[in-house]
């Protein structure tokens, strides 16, 4: 596990999740290709979550964390930000937000770019009566294209091309714990 | 951030006080002070490889010296909440806001916390020291399962994943949980 990972140069937010390529997989060749923190010369994190509970509301979350994780200086490809609601009156009706979000590619310059397009499965941005935690959404999933995370590197023969991550099992992980 | 620059300074002959192990003799030569251009980080002094002595006889040095300076203020409000934290486990509100107020990099807080291995819960969160601050469950529990869910795809190991958040313990990624009332 590396610890101190700051998101960008002379950015202090710290993503709560990354993950940054493995410098062993990088030939020489490509390494200008990939951001490095000065002090330390970690590859910065190509994917990072967010998990808020307590400390981060939806604004906070998505209007303000978001462009800091997607600007010119961090290498941010794709970000997931979870949000849970606790329901402290004792009800019981914990509600949650989940949205994923990608830095955009130009295919003609193969470049990416500094604009951001959320992912369809994302939760609709409302201002209150967030998804109930107990409302089942089987198949929905965040899926993350490995291949965009290590670009330009080829993607390796046996290496799945996505990750997913299972929203309906991470729900009922969710409930389990507050129940 | 920009490179570093480097540019040629006359230190003055009486040191400040925190470059303490720079003999006299050392600190009256020309001496390259290597400028960062992020204000948080103390210049760091490099010392020459070589001087040579009224006798005519030359020293050289078998590495490169490198000093940095402490930021003073910096140590002094840390040490002074610290103290306070250990003896009562809870900081005054005037202690708290002079050390909010000064703004902290991951360097400094190596120096001042982690290879000291402080005792207690004490973090760097964007920028700022903070003790004893807890996430609310299930926070560090959603972490811990979300980022197994995606390790155990990638089965190449192509990424090394972990946490930003600086913390003393390796541990306490899932830190919603104390080990009992009262301990850290």
């Amino acid at each position: 596990m590396i610890i101190d990972y700051p998101l960008a140069p002379g950015d202090t937010k710290q993503p709560d999740v990354h993950w940054s390529l493995a410098k062993i997989h990088i030939p020489q060749n490509l390494m200008a290709n990939f951001a490095t923190d000065p002090t330390h010369g970690n590859i910065l994190a190509a994917f990072c979550m967010e998990v808020a509970v307590k400390n981060e509301s939806i604004p906070t979350l998505v209007d303000t964390d978001v462009p800091r994780y997607f600007a010119a200086t961090a290498a941010t490809r794709c970000w997931i930000g979870m949000k849970i609601f606790i329901d402290e009156s004792g009800k019981r009706n914990h509600r949650w937000y989940a949205a994923q979000v990608d830095r955009d590619w130009d295919p003609n310059t193969n470049t990416f770019l500094n604009t951001t397009t959320e992912n369809p499965a994302s939760f609709p941005r409302v201002t209150r009566n967030n998804q109930l935690l107990t409302v089942p959404i089987p198949g929905r999933r965040f899926q993350i294209d490995v291949q965009r995370l290590i670009h330009p590197l080829p993607l390796p023969p046996n290496q799945p091309a996505y990750f997913y991550i299972d929203l309906e099992a991470f729900r009922m992980k969710v409930l389990q714990w507050l129940l | 951030m920009s490179a570093p620059q480097s540019i040629t300074v006359s230190i003055p002959p009486n040191p400040p006080r925190s470059v303490k192990h720079v003999p006299r003799r050392q600190t009256q030569l020309a001496q390259t002070v290597s400028q960062p251009s992020c204000t948080l980080i103390q210049p760091t002094v490099r010392l020459p490889a070589s001087h040579v002595l009224r006798s005519g006889t030359q020293y050289q040095y078998g590495h490169l010296v490198e000093y940095r300076r402490r930021n003073q203020a910096l140590y002094k409000t840390f040490r002074k909440c610290y103290q306070e934290y250990i003896a009562n486990k809870t900081l005054d509100a005037a202690s708290k806001k002079e050390l909010d107020a000064i703004r902290v990099s991951s360097e400094e807080f190596d120096e001042l916390v982690v290879k000291k291995e402080l005792r207690g819960k004490i973090e760097l969160i964007r920028g700022t020291i903070v003790f004893n601050v807890w996430t609310v469950f299930p926070h560090g529990t959603v972490i811990t399962w979300l980022s197994r869910h995606v390790d155990n795809q990638d089965t190449n190991e192509l990424f090394d994943s972990g946490t930003g958040v600086r913390k003393t313990c390796l541990f306490d990624r899932a830190n919603d949980y104390r080990l009992s009332i009262g301990t850290w």
